[in-house]
């Protein structure tokens, strides 16, 4: 307990960054996440996810510099490269969209752990902390690898603030767009960019498997609570920085597993857990849409029925 | 320039299947053109390929004097209703000051100018006391006059709609006929998706008959008849016709 104090009252500089570092990410991928829910292009962020795995062992091999900006490097590209296969594939075959994301998922996923046993097996392998990247392993990030998070995050909100009003024209209304001569395709491009850079600069604190999560869930909780997309941003933002900085204090704090070898929980669950949980309670509570508040208003309509029944 | 847009030759296709074939058309400055035809006739696809929404097979398309690239900002765009998320969180101001991003620039918000326009082009729909509304509270009739509100925003010269009387209420339907009215009397220039037979004559001026071909075009006095209209629908629609016909004789009867 005097522990848990001691991190949310944010004494430890270390613990300070990183648990800024994750906010910040958290703030931008629910911003950006805002965004592809409304493009109805959620899952693409999963994709990039999945098809990080591969990128980040391809620069494993390719790089002697194993450090953490390098391997996320790797993981950007092949994200892109996931995505750009995608695109290819949809534009060349009658393909559905639905089956051609769960194939990439799954293809670049299978390729990833692949090339990650075969760094396990190699000299020097197992301490390329590849397993992190599966769960994330943010309590115990060191402090550069936090400001780098953290940069990406601070210009991935920066390009959505300055942006937003042609975001969402081209979430709304994309042909009303090209119609009025807006760059739609460049816009659409860059979304996907931005969706790749918030989901790579995730892996290391949420995970390959779950780093969608932060995509998803904040916007889907603020999209209960809000009528305007300032506003559905400005609460994604809120829900996923409330998240991330109890799930990483979670994981930090709470003792190990028993019988834990190396480590305690891992941060990516925790947060997504702090996160589903408050998306339910949206869904509970929220004021126009909320389940509670649905309920209540047919009760009374059922109440109102008899006395409209017995004059029919 | 006595034309406010022109086709020349253009054909379109999906995937292999030619939906429009060498269209040549042209709408003159100031008018008010319905664009009529059966389901999968091409009619939206016609104004979309205008927009540049779908690629040209063939032809091309003058706009004002020019192409669509130079006077995009002079061409409104009224799509069709069902093309959205009404769910979208957003309120109806909002949605009509989309129609002054054009002239805004990529990095520029709307300010107060750009609202107080707004809210005139709402009251012109007689949706000004519907302004701060999220949209998905709104009527079919009032999402259209919302859309119709947006392209007015836009100030154009040229307006191409997508079917703005589609499944609307009576009141819907007089505000924007007046709202159509008072654009072409400033000299501005509405092709419009129609379905309504009947009404063709009395809202409009000129008439496009399309059925992937041009089947007739020109003034309604002269281009839209019965057996232009037997030629368009295949005489699948004899009642129809019949009743554009009678419409032209006795006008009253409508």
């Amino acid at each position: 307990m005097a522990e848990l104090l001691r991190l949310l009252s944010l004494q430890d500089s270390s613990t300070r960054v990183v648990m800024l570092s994750t906010a910040g990410l958290a703030i931008a991928a629910s911003m950006v996440g805002s965004l592809a829910m409304l493009r109805r292009r959620a899952l693409v962020g999963d994709a990039v996810a999945h098809a990080s795995l591969p990128g980040i062992c391809l620069a494993w091999f390719v790089a002697g510099d194993r450090s953490l900006a390098v391997l996320l490097l790797g993981a950007f590209v092949l994200g892109l490269a996931c995505m750009a296969t995608m695109a290819l594939v949809q534009r060349l075959t009658n393909a559905r969209e639905d089956a051609t994301t769960a194939i990439a998922i799954s293809g670049f996923f299978g390729l990833g752990i692949v090339l990650s046993r075969m760094i396990q097996n190699q000299p020097g392998g197992n301490r390329a902390g590849l397993d992190g990247f599966l769960f994330g392993k943010a309590a115990s990030a060191v402090t550069s690898d936090a400001w780098l998070v953290l940069a990406v995050a601070g210009l991935v909100v920066a390009i959505v603030l300055a942006l937003r009003k042609e975001f969402g024209l081209l979430c709304f209304d994309r042909d009303f767009a090209v119609g009025m001569g807006r760059p739609v395709q460049r816009l659409d491009g860059l979304l996907l960019v931005l969706v790749a850079l918030v989901t790579v600069a995730g892996l290391p604190s949420v995970g390959v498997v779950l780093v969608v999560a932060l995509l998803v869930i904040p916007p889907a909780a603020a999209r209960c609570w809000s009528a305007s997309l300032g506003s559905m941003l400005a609460v994604a933002a809120a829900i996923g920085a409330v998240s991330a900085i109890i799930g990483t204090g979670l994981s930090a704090v709470l003792p190990p597993p028993s019988g834990a070898v190396g480590g305690g929980w891992p941060t990516g669950p925790m947060i997504v857990l702090t996160a589903a949980l408050l998306f339910v309670l949206s869904l509970l509570v929220a004021p126009e849409r909320g389940v509670l508040i649905t309920m209540w208003r047919r009760h009374r309509r059922r109440a109102a029925e008899p006395s409209m029944g017995s004059t029919g | 320039m006595q034309e406010a847009i022109a086709f020349h030759g253009v054909s379109v296709a999906y995937r292999d299947e030619l939906v429009l074939e060498r269209i040549d058309a042209s709408v003159p400055m100031a008018s008010m053109c319905a664009i009529v035809g059966p389901n999968g006739a091409g009619k939206s696809t016609l104004i979309k390929a205008a927009l540049g929404l779908v690629p040209l097979a063939a032809g091309s398309v003058t706009v004002l004097g020019g192409t669509m690239a130079q006077r995009r900002a002079q061409v409104g765009y009224v799509p069709q209703r069902e093309s959205v998320d009404w769910e979208f969180p957003i309120s109806v101001l909002e949605v009509v000051l989309m129609g002054s991003y054009g002239r805004l620039g990529l990095l520029r918000r709307p300010g107060r100018a750009e609202r107080t326009q707004a809210m005139e082009c709402l009251e012109q729909v007689g949706l000004a006391a519907l302004a701060d509304r999220q949209i998905s509270e709104l009527s079919g009739g009032q999402q259209q006059r919302v859309f119709l509100a947006r392209a007015l925003m836009q100030r154009a010269q040229l307006y191409l709609m997508d079917e703005p009387f589609a499944g609307i209420d009576a009141v819907t339907e007089s505000a924007i006929m007046q709202v159509l009215a008072a654009l072409q009397e400033r000299g501005c220039t509405i092709v419009a998706v129609h379905h309504d037979l009947s009404t063709v004559r009395e809202r409009f001026d000129q008439v496009l008959l399309l059925n992937k071909r041009v089947v007739a075009a020109g003034s309604v006095a002269t281009a839209f008849t019965a057996d232009a209209l037997q030629r368009t629908y295949g005489g699948r629609l004899a009642v129809l016709s019949e009743a554009a016909s009678d419409c032209g004789s006795t006008s009253a009867g409508c």
